[in-house]
């Protein structure tokens, strides 16, 4: 199933989702996750290893290589990549890191803010 | 990343709706509640009820689970006046040593909370005073808040049996409160139910068919009822007949929390005699405990039966000075209490319980650190109560 969508895209001219340089990232996940399933560290190594290779501007464009292949698992180990990485970090950062603005009325956000205070506290400084 | 790269342009590469949500769904409670500030799309997603459901769901897949257990409150801690702590402590699923703890933020006139149940890590807690069970809280320590429930709608309460559970089709948690009546001889309970979504207590009739030569019932409580497939169970002892042809009988009350209906389920054929048995949940399955006197002295045997498509016995196994059964652990170990050696503190000899966990294969036991007669759940983080009226934050 993996493999025809990759066929798919390779045909596909007007494919302008996924570069070379993320092809070669995301297709060879399958089977090193195969190889190393059992061993949750040894993922964890694998996966510290090849988030230091890649760019943190390519993560962007290797989520949407992983969807638009309709790789599963490697959709899954990006998002939980992103979701490790912002977890502990203010608004403001996330907001930088997925190119959002805030769009609440003044006054609003303030309030919000207030409702759950304690989840401020002990978070990364920016 | 140290500092913050934009991830995305807003003109091309923006990461589509469901992305963002499969990266939400990974998040802590904590982390959610916060970016719930991010802007308006983020704070809409945050709370429907559909990305708390997958987010627990979640959870769940990635062993985000814990085990809470606080001090029993029983009879005798009240009649001694003997304080309750208000700690609820976290613990690990497997391990058991505790991760942190949680003080009940809510205060009872009494002074003695009850464990009602605790579904998707929400906890319901009720007054232990007289049985009455009047007033009724659900909390969520996962986001701080806890709701008091409104007062009943029954004319009258006595000798009251709640119940917790989850209506997973309508996305609502329920609440069902039992009460016998005193009236001679003793009718059918009464019965009502309350639904977090319209905030109300509604009465429920009961719908089965009462014996009518019941003379006398009690739920026989002493542990929190289980919430088993979409179901609330009840164990209920009853004596039937009068005089010579007095009969000692039980059955098990079940409600469906989301038709909330109730229906009568048979005990296991079995009926040996046996020192007492215990309704509660083994892996997902409605169980029966039963003990009864084994070969050895300070030895009972304990049967294990679950409900599938009928009553099945899957173990017999003797536990030695057993004293107390407080449930079974989500991987199906046995945890109980047990008489231990005398130990002198402040020159007085006072007996301390040890709490054993045991596999029922194996027999092999593990002791773990808490000597207090034991209330336990499993417990999880849960966005859930996050709007509703009366909800009160700490």
């Amino acid at each position: 199933m993996k493999f025809c969508t990759v066929k798919q895209y390779f045909d596909d001219e007007n494919n302008n989702n996924v570069t070379n340089g993320i092809a070669t990232t995301v297709i060879p996940l399958p089977n090193k996750h195969l190889k190393i399933k059992a061993n949750n560290k040894e993922m964890e190594q694998y996966e510290q290893e090849l988030l230091r290779n890649v760019m943190p501007q390519e993560l962007t464009k290797l989520i949407l290589a992983a969807n638009y292949l309709n790789f599963k698992e490697a959709l899954d180990f990006f998002c939980r990549t992103v979701a490790n990485a912002i977890q502990n970090k203010s608004v403001d950062y996330v907001r930088k890191f997925f190119g959002l603005e805030s769009d609440f009325e003044p006054g609003e956000e303030e309030k919000l803010c207030k409702e759950f205070a304690w989840s401020f506290e002990g978070v990364d400084e920016d | 990343m140290s500092q913050p790269t934009i991830l995305l342009r807003r003109t091309n590469n923006h990461l589509p709706e469901e992305i963002v949500l499969e990266i939400l769904v990974r998040l802590p409670v904590k982390s959610l509640l916060r970016f719930r500030c991010v802007c308006k799309s983020w704070y809409r997603y945050i709370a429907t009820p559909n990305f708390i459901n997958n987010n627990l769901l979640y959870c769940n897949d990635h062993n985000r689970g814990f085990f809470i257990h606080m001090p029993k409150t029983t009879g005798s801690m009240v009649s001694f006046s003997r304080p309750h702590g208000q700690i609820c402590t976290v613990a690990s699923h497997h391990t058991f040593e505790a991760i942190y703890e949680l003080r009940i933020p809510f205060t009872f006139q009494s002074g003695y909370p009850h464990l009602v149940g605790s579904c998707n890590g929400i906890l319901c807690f009720s007054d232990y005073r007289s049985f009455e069970f009047k007033d009724v809280y659900l909390w969520n320590p996962s986001i701080r808040k806890f709701k008091k429930l409104p007062d009943t709608c029954l004319t009258h309460l006595f000798n009251v049996s709640l119940g917790f559970g989850f209506d997973s089709q309508n996305n609502d948690y329920k609440v069902v409160r039992i009460s016998q009546s005193t009236a001679k001889p003793m009718p059918p309970p009464d019965a009502e139910v309350y639904s977090l979504s319209s905030d109300s207590w509604k009465r429920v009739g009961l719908g089965i068919s009462w014996r009518s030569n019941v003379v006398f019932h009690k739920f026989n409580c002493t542990l929190t009822f289980p919430f088993v497939s979409g179901n609330l169970h009840w164990m209920i002892e009853m004596i039937e007949g009068g005089g010579q042809e007095r009969r000692f009988t039980s059955m098990i009350l079940s409600f469906d929390v989301n038709s909330e209906k109730f229906k009568e389920l048979p005990l296991p054929d079995d009926e040996g005699g046996c020192i007492t048995k215990c309704l509660t949940s083994f892996k997902e399955q409605l169980a029966l405990i039963k003990f009864g006197y084994g070969v050895q002295p300070h030895s009972l045997l304990c049967s294990i039966w679950v409900m599938g498509d009928s009553w099945n016995k899957i173990r017999v196994l003797p536990i030695e000075n057993l004293t107390d059964f407080i449930g079974f652990t989500n991987y199906g170990l046995l945890l109980v209490q047990k008489r231990s050696r005398l130990v002198s503190t402040n020159s007085e000899l006072e007996r301390k319980h040890k709490s054993v966990l045991i596999d029922p294969e194996t027999l092999h036991e593990k002791e773990i650190q808490v000597d207090y007669r034991l209330d336990v759940a499993a417990y999880m983080e849960n966005l859930a109560l996050l709007d509703g009226a009366n909800v009160v934050s700490y």
